[in-house]
């Protein structure tokens, strides 16, 4: 445990000695432009704690290294910091119904040359109703936006979003193989597991206001058409008796966009 | 500015989530909508319909899973019939137990221009399945009375509860039998099932145990059970009491079953 303070010590340090040192937005930081924001705001943080907790000896430290120096640990440490923050995820979600939940939270990630790439992991909650207790689902989500379209420059227009999701539930009643009671074969679907594919339509707002400085950068709207694996196969089979409305679901969301 | 979008979002959300019916939550969400406990309402219109008749006209089918279009077909047919007393659902419902199946052949049923009563079948077992049948249909073990006639409804899908000790419920088989020792206007008794004995899915340790209790009934006629979409009518234990397997729904026939006093007929009937 001291181990690991100490190591997260020298790592913060040597951020701090990094930025305080080089004037940030002036250096190659700003290559990666939609990451930049986290990388000057995590060493601005921990700057500033370390400064408030040691002030006297960080002056020393620097006061005593020479600019080559720093400008190389500089170097390392923008790229280190880069690489992990293209890990964060930049969309929160919240999505209504879907065949995945009431509601379901959860976390996303842009990526692809023009962001066109989006995949997220939401949790979601299906209250009791008539059964024996409320269940948690877990999905795994992939859409692609190939385009989409600026009526205002505050305003994106994604006409269509294209993609599919795994929706896990979890409880004992639900298997992914059927279970050792059953002859081999007897079974060939997995209750846990549902296959989704789904397209809709998105608009987005660019709600950052300087003034105020609010956390997030875009907030978008959307709703979604999805078929599972199970409701496909009776459609297919029964095209005389169910109707879109049978077999298809809607769902309901909010994006919200950290930068 | 912002907070108002967030609140106006969320405002919006709710209402349509709680209004339109195709915001599904979750294909095993046992979210009922429309008609519960539907045995129950169907079985007292059996019982006040035939009580004073000697001659009892139902048809035996099941096996519906998935079958949508043919089941509409199915129930067309049978209205066609007419002169029906009832109808007995030899179960699986549904295919996969999901909560949309069992309403939306709930609702081809409630075509049907008599009553219909529905046993479980295993695939009714799955995932949330049992919970939806219980909601939906009511209780897994039930009887009912056709003027003198009684139908024994049980639940025998042993192998998807993991063989436990109430499938078949021999406690529930027991009770009856006191029942029928006082009931005098029980003459003729009936067993339903889904899954006949003999067979990979029933609990064949108590095997013989539950054929004794069929026979131990006042005049047992004739057993019905579905499940292996096929007709057959097999006396599997030798003792004279034949098992009537009614096929599903692809393969678009049902059976019809008359019984008269002390005998009884069958036909099938192709749509």
């Amino acid at each position: 445990m001291k181990i690991r303070i100490v190591a997260i010590v020298l790592f913060l340090s040597s951020i701090l000695i990094g930025a305080k040192a080089v004037n940030i937005d002036t250096c190659h930081i700003t290559v990666y432009d939609t990451i930049r924001v986290v990388v000057y705001d995590t060493m601005r943080v921990s700057m500033q704690s370390a400064l408030r907790r040691d002030a006297a000896s960080i002056v020393t430290i620097l006061e005593s290294t020479s600019a080559d120096t720093i400008t190389r640990q500089m170097g390392h440490t923008i790229r280190y910091v880069n690489w992990w923050a293209k890990m964060i995820p930049r969309m929160t979600t919240v999505q209504f119904a879907g065949n995945m939940g009431f509601a379901s939270l959860g976390l996303g990630w842009k990526y692809g040359r023009r962001d066109q790439m989006e995949s997220s992991v939401l949790v979601g909650i299906v209250p009791k109703h008539d059964s024996n207790r409320a269940k948690l689902t877990m999905t795994f989500k992939q859409n692609v936006v190939p385009f989409h379209l600026e009526p205002h420059e505050k305003v994106h227009f994604v006409p269509i979003t294209l993609g599919g999701y795994v929706n896990m539930v979890f409880g004992d009643e639900f298997w992914t193989n059927q279970p050792d009671r059953y002859p081999s074969g007897y079974y060939w679907f997995s209750t846990r597991f549902r296959f989704n594919l789904c397209v809709g339509q998105r608009i987005e707002f660019n709600i950052y206001d300087s003034r105020i400085e609010n956390f997030h950068r875009n907030v978008g709207v959307f709703y979604e058409f999805s078929i599972n694996d199970l409701y496909m196969i009776e459609a297919i089979k029964n095209q005389r008796h169910l109707k879109l409305k049978d077999y298809l679901t809607l769902s309901l969301g909010i994006t919200l966009q950290l930068f | 500015m912002s907070r108002f979008l967030y609140g106006i979002a969320i405002v919006l959300m709710v209402v349509i989530s709680t209004s339109c019916e195709m915001l599904d939550v979750h294909p095993h969400s046992v979210h009922i909508t429309g008609a519960r406990n539907v045995n129950a309402q169907n079985i007292k219109q059996i019982e006040e319909l035939c009580a004073s008749k000697d001659t009892i006209r139902f048809v035996l089918t099941g096996d519906t899973q998935s079958w949508y279009d043919e089941t509409c077909d199915m129930v067309r047919c049978v209205n066609s019939l007419g002169d029906i007393d009832f109808v007995v659902h030899g179960g699986d419902v549904s295919d996969y137990g999901m909560t949309e199946e069992f309403m939306m052949q709930r609702d081809i049923f409630q075509g049907f221009n008599c009553p219909f009563v529905t046993i479980i079948g295993n695939h009714d077992c799955l995932g949330t399945g049992e919970q939806a049948y219980e909601a939906i249909f009511g209780a897994t073990n039930f009887t009912f009375k056709a003027g003198k006639v009684r139908f024994i409804c049980l639940n025998t899908n042993a192998m998807d509860f993991g063989f436990p000790e109430d499938v078949p419920d021999l406690n529930y088989m027991q009770q009856l039998l006191d029942e029928s020792k006082s009931d005098s206007t029980w003459q003729y008794t009936v067993v339903s099932m889904h899954v006949q004995p003999a067979t990979v899915v029933f609990n064949n340790k108590v095997m013989d145990q539950f054929e004794e209790y069929v026979r131990s009934y006042p005049k047992t006629l004739f057993c019905t059970a579905a499940h292996d979409h096929y007709l057959s009518a097999t006396d599997i234990f030798g003792d004279g009491i034949v098992y009537h397997r009614s096929t599903s729904m692809d393969d678009r026939t049902i059976t019809l079953i008359t019984i008269m006093g002390g005998t009884y007929e069958y036909e099938y009937i192709t749509f």
